[in-house]
């Protein structure tokens, strides 16, 4: 029972970092994503070109792959003097990017999908551009990415592990320590309780949010 | 002058030239139908007319005010073309309404917006003074259009939980709600099942006055002839023929106006 | 709106590109004559890293690349970093006169650690082999890699003899000494040979039953399989132990550190110090540096 709490405790001081690096990514990831979003569907070509091949590249290649060129293409091409300090910035910056492209063609879908109609309405009844995504098109496009947003965060919740790669030290890689110097298994099946629990919370927060919008259809 | 000068507009998307040299005017209060297969270009006029689309060529001119001058070649600002849009009002032929918004939300959203920036301009909207008072006219005069269109019931229902006929009657009330110098209808009847036109088309007759000004683009050939002072009969891009509803409905001249006459006959029978 | 959204993305990825190039041309503009020297050596990979060991000791720490793996490389209960060769590169670096920084690493990526600069050398029990010779600069060997068997209690003595291990499922490591050994070894020529990814994987794989036997380091051994821990029904096979292997320290190729660290070693050899460490961690028997 003793090792099951110093276990528990020492999981949770990994999850602890899950938590930080899932946090810090939707932090930024959201607003940036959203950036991509308009810029991927700019009418100035260069820009959208550029958002699209950023896009192509993030989403057509590993999460781990990219983990590993941001923690060591930056100290490969300065010969060891820029690299980060901490390996858990070298993770973030990985992930936001990473989220940001998978999160932007969610915007652009949702966006994408609003009916002309709703923008021709605002225009013929006077409103402005920003008037006319603000107060009649944003709550639309939520409400049809909230569904798929939601999948895309619990998965998120779940990739965070990956960060064990660069040795972040997060709760799978506890678990793993378990195992290669205690000889313990079962921390490792274990972590799968802290993961659920997470992603059954948000789970719950996002039917809440889908519940909340659901007064309207359409 | 007219009240409503429409001036030689010529409208190409791509090579494809859909409006050529139309030109018609309009006297307050007076309604006019436009007619005609579809591909003939009237929705487009009617965009153009809007702000919508803009035309290659041509003038637009609102009581005696120049809003569109096609050989002006300098761009507009934004703010400028929502000035000039707020002369009209526009029905759609799909409603376009707000789904999030409750059916007194949509009359109210666009003019709550307006008097905030007009105040905030100009000291002034409508005779209000202050934002607190215009809401309360603007308040006031959503529920009297809603009466209007017999939908006072329904103030606080979703869009969704309503009848096609039923949104497009606050659809209605919306762009009037904005009190504009004319008012258009793109089809409003178009996207309806047959037992619900009934209901649209008897509350747009209902707006007929003397101080009301609307263009009414549509294939309900009786409404046209009922409601109508005058009719245009457009086909592919130009004015095939125009003149009162019995010249053109009763007695067409041109030999492709009897054409489409007599197949819409055919069909309504 | 979308237009102005557009802008701010341009400034925003404006501002990454420079950040990134701001941070390349400062660390040229910094050191200038080590700069162009390492790229004449990725050129070239011959003359080169001749001034590893001064960069380390302008820096006046060596990063020490470590998994953790007991009794090597571990935490005590209180959460300190312990172990022997912990305690043996601390030894060293204080030898050197510079100060040991550990960082655990991936395995997998060893060498791109090393060679971005983001750890000094790797001293982790690695053995040592001619593919590492050739990618890495590698210490004069310290201790032996004796390779053991570990099985199910119940099996040890079946699977004393080669005619026991006949038909039996063995199971190492990927790359590891164990499976040069498995693959190799006269004794296992009857065997059916498995990789798992890991040591721990190995063991996993015996302790479940879907493997009869783990070939894998017997330092690995000594920590995993003792009392209290999942494995502790798994036993080594006294009577037969395989390959003697040796450990090395890596530097990246062709590092003049490695001469600095021969020489320290040697000289805690000498002096006893080694000794001292290998007896706390009972590993005496396999450390070779005289």
């Amino acid at each position: 029972m003793d090792q099951f709490w110093s276990v528990s405790l020492q999981l949770l001081e990994g999850f602890k970092e899950n938590c930080i690096l899932f946090g810090v990514t939707l932090l930024f990831a959201l607003p940036l994503g959203l950036l991509i979003a308009f810029g991927s569907m700019s009418g100035f070509k260069p820009l959208k070109f550029l958002c699209r091949a950023i896009v192509w590249i993030i989403r057509g290649t590993p999460l781990m792959l990219q983990l590993f060129v941001v923690c060591y293409i930056p100290p490969l091409l300065t010969d060891g003097s820029f690299k980060f300090k901490e390996r858990m910035t070298a993770a973030m910056i990985a992930f936001i990017i990473n989220y940001a492209a998978y999160f932007s063609e969610i915007y652009r879908g949702g966006i994408e999908g609003i009916p002309k109609g709703q923008y021709e309405a605002g225009y013929v009844l006077g409103m402005k551009k920003s008037q006319i995504f603000f107060k009649v098109v944003l709550l639309q496009v939520v409400k049809r990415i909230v569904a798929p947003m939601s999948n895309e965060i619990i998965t998120l919740v779940k990739d965070t592990s990956l960060a064990r790669v660069i040795m972040v030290p997060e709760i799978l890689k506890y678990a793993e320590d378990f195992t290669k110097i205690n000889g313990l298994i079962w921390p490792i099946f274990y972590t799968g309780a802290f993961f659920l629990i997470f992603c059954g919370v948000l789970t719950l927060l996002f039917r809440f949010i889908e519940k909340k919008l659901d007064y309207y259809k359409g | 002058m007219a009240f409503l000068e429409v001036k030689n507009i010529q409208k190409s998307f791509g090579r494809t030239e859909v409006l050529k040299d139309i030109s018609f005017s309009l006297e307050k209060g007076e309604v006019l139908a436009i007619i005609g297969s579809s591909g003939s270009g009237k929705t487009t006029l009617l965009r153009c007319i809007n702000f919508l689309e803009t035309p290659q060529m041509g003038n637009i001119i609102v009581n005696g005010e120049v809003l569109f001058d096609g050989d002006d070649p300098s761009k507009k600002k934004d703010s400028e073309i929502r000035k000039n849009r707020l002369h009209f009002g526009m029905v759609f032929q799909q409603f376009n309404l707000f789904p999030q918004y409750t059916v007194f939300e949509n009359l109210v959203l666009a003019p709550k917006l307006l008097a905030k920036e007009k105040i905030k301009e100009n000291g002034e909207y409508r005779g209000a003074t202050t934002y607190k008072e215009a809401v309360e006219s603007i308040n006031a005069e959503a529920e009297r259009l809603l009466d209007k269109v017999g939908l006072s019931e329904k103030r606080d229902e979703y869009p969704c939980n309503l009848s096609g006929g039923q949104q497009q009657r606050v659809a209605i009330a919306r762009a009037l709600a904005l009190d504009p110098d004319v008012l258009c209808f793109d089809e409003p009847t178009s996207a309806l099942d047959p037992e619900l036109t009934g209901e649209v088309l008897s509350v747009i007759k209902g707006l007929k006055s003397s101080e009301s000004t609307m263009i009414v683009v549509t294939h309900e050939i009786s409404f046209a002839r009922d409601v109508a002072d005058r009719v245009i009969f457009m086909a592919d891009g130009v004015i095939e023929e125009e003149g009162t509803p019995s010249q053109v409905i009763e007695h067409p001249q041109s030999p492709r106006t009897q054409a489409f006459l007599s197949r819409f006959n055919q069909y309504s029978d | 709106m979308k237009k102005a959204a557009a802008l701010i993305l341009a400034v925003a990825l404006t501002a990454l590109f420079l950040v990134g190039c701001g941070g390349n041309s400062s660390s040229n503009g910094d050191s200038k004559s080590s700069d162009t020297k390492s790229e004449s050596s990725n050129a070239t990979s011959d003359s080169a890293q001749s001034d590893d060991w001064s960069y380390i000791q302008n820096k006046g720490e060596m990063i020490i690349g470590i998994t953790y793996f007991e009794p090597m490389n571990y935490k005590d209960e209180n959460g300190e970093l312990t172990g022997f060769e912990t305690e043996f590169a601390k030894a060293v670096c204080a030898e050197l006169g510079v100060e040991p920084k550990f960082q655990e690493i991936n395995w997998d990526t060893k060498e791109v650690e090393l060679k971005s600069k983001t750890i000094d050398c790797i001293w982790n029990g690695m053995t040592i082999t001619d593919e590492r010779k050739e990618a890495m600069s590698i210490s004069d060997p310290y201790m032996e890699n004796k390779q053991v068997m570990v099985t199910k209690e119940s099996n040890v003595e079946k699977y004393s003899t080669a005619e026991g291990v006949k038909e039996a499922n063995v199971v190492a490591e990927a790359g590891s000494a164990g499976e040069t050994v498995a693959k190799e070894d006269a004794f296992f020529k009857d065997a059916v040979y498995l990789a798992a990814d890991s040591q721990a994987k190995a063991l996993m794989e015996v302790k479940a039953g879907t493997s009869d036997i783990a070939i894998i380091d017997y330092v690995m051994s000594i920590g995993t399989l003792r009392a209290g821990s999942d494995y502790s029904d798994l036993k080594v096979v006294e009577a037969q132990s395989f390959s003697p292997e040796q450990y090395g320290v890596a530097f990246r190729k062709d590092s003049d550190t490695t001469q600095k660290v021969n020489e320290a070693m040697k000289k805690l050899a000498e002096n006893g110090k080694l000794k001292e460490i290998a007896d706390k961690y009972s590993l005496t028997d396999l450390v070779i540096v005289k």
